[in-house]
């Protein structure tokens, strides 16, 4: 290749590789690049389990599960995200979870802490205070999954934001996040 | 009437901004405070203080109403100056169990002086 396109672009090319090649091999021994090989398949099988990539993961799993819920469109069906109690609803709905849109399931307790909003019902017109009591003592439920956050803050306004874990604090210390219920409360008008 | 007017033109606004404007002291409670308070505003033990004597205690004092409205869910939530009064009257009346015939309910005046005055 050199003797035949001698000074062109190629034989360049070629030299400069084999002049790379040549001192990477008068200075490295096969152990070195075998342990720097071994490093790198050991650091890129643990990548996984670092705590952001699951996260992702758990993210994707989420819109995965959001997707099912809204593609139920139902004012009136307690497990679709569409469902007029569930307006600024944000996490899974208990009524997908083994309980209901008011209760817990089986082996949860409902945090008294809470995030309260208002919601209208298409049906009378009228504006009602929902609460929104999350269920916990289980892992995430991961069924039907809604974001909907009407009048929601963001969390430098905390007085009235939702994206709190209301399962955290005293009583309910490291108790997971199962799912969320939205229970009238009352009427705002 | 006036009140109905108000409403009328605010709806709007009221509903883009997600504005507490317009709502009774019970539902303004509800939405700004019941949460963590709960429904009788006894919080909860350990994690969240009663109301049912404190508000009354530092309604007593000119440093006491002015630290009340510096607290952070006060000094945080989305009320107007006559919203927050009312809340408090009503609160005083409702969420309560020390003696306030004395006390001199709070006017919107007065949120909006302690509101402006700077913590020591």
């Amino acid at each position: 290749m050199r003797r035949l396109r001698r000074g062109s672009t190629m034989s360049g090319l070629d030299g400069w590789t084999e002049t790379l090649t040549r001192s990477l091999a008068s200075r490295t021994s096969r152990r070195s690049v075998l342990g720097g090989l071994v490093g790198w398949l050991l650091g890129a099988t643990a990548l996984p389990l670092l705590p952001v990539v699951r996260g992702q993961a758990a993210e994707a799993q989420g819109q995965a599960a959001e997707a099912q819920g809204q593609a139920k469109e139902a004012v009136n069906d307690p497990t679709a995200c569409a469902y007029w109690r569930y307006c600024a609803i944000d996490g899974y709905l208990c009524a997908c979870c083994g309980g209901s849109q008011t209760t817990c399931p089986p082996g949860t307790s409902m945090s008294p802490i809470t995030w309260i909003g208002t919601c209208l019902n298409p049906a009378d017109g009228v504006r009602y205070v929902v609460s929104y009591n999350d269920c916990c003592g289980k892992s995430s439920c991961g069924r039907c999954y809604c974001n909907r956050n009407e009048d929601d803050t963001p969390l430098f306004q905390p007085g009235r934001a939702n994206d709190y874990n209301w399962c955290s604090g005293d009583s309910q210390a490291n108790i997971p996040y199962h799912c969320s219920t939205s229970r009238i409360v009352g009427s705002a008008e | 009437m006036k009140r109905a007017l108000a409403g009328g033109v605010l709806a709007g606004a009221a509903l883009v901004a997600g504005s507490a404007a317009g709502y009774s002291p019970e539902v303004n409670y509800a939405l700004q405070c019941r949460g963590c308070h709960s429904e009788n505003g006894a919080g909860e033990r350990g994690r969240v203080p009663s109301v049912r004597r404190a508000l009354a205690r530092l309604s007593r004092t000119e440093a006491g109403r002015t630290r009340l409205v510096h607290l952070p869910g006060i000094a945080q939530a989305d009320l107007s100056d006559e919203d927050l009064a009312a809340l408090l009257n009503w609160m005083l009346r409702t969420l309560n169990d020390e003696p306030v015939s004395h006390l001199k309910p709070y006017t919107a005046v007065e949120i909006g002086a302690r509101r402006a005055t700077r913590l020591p």
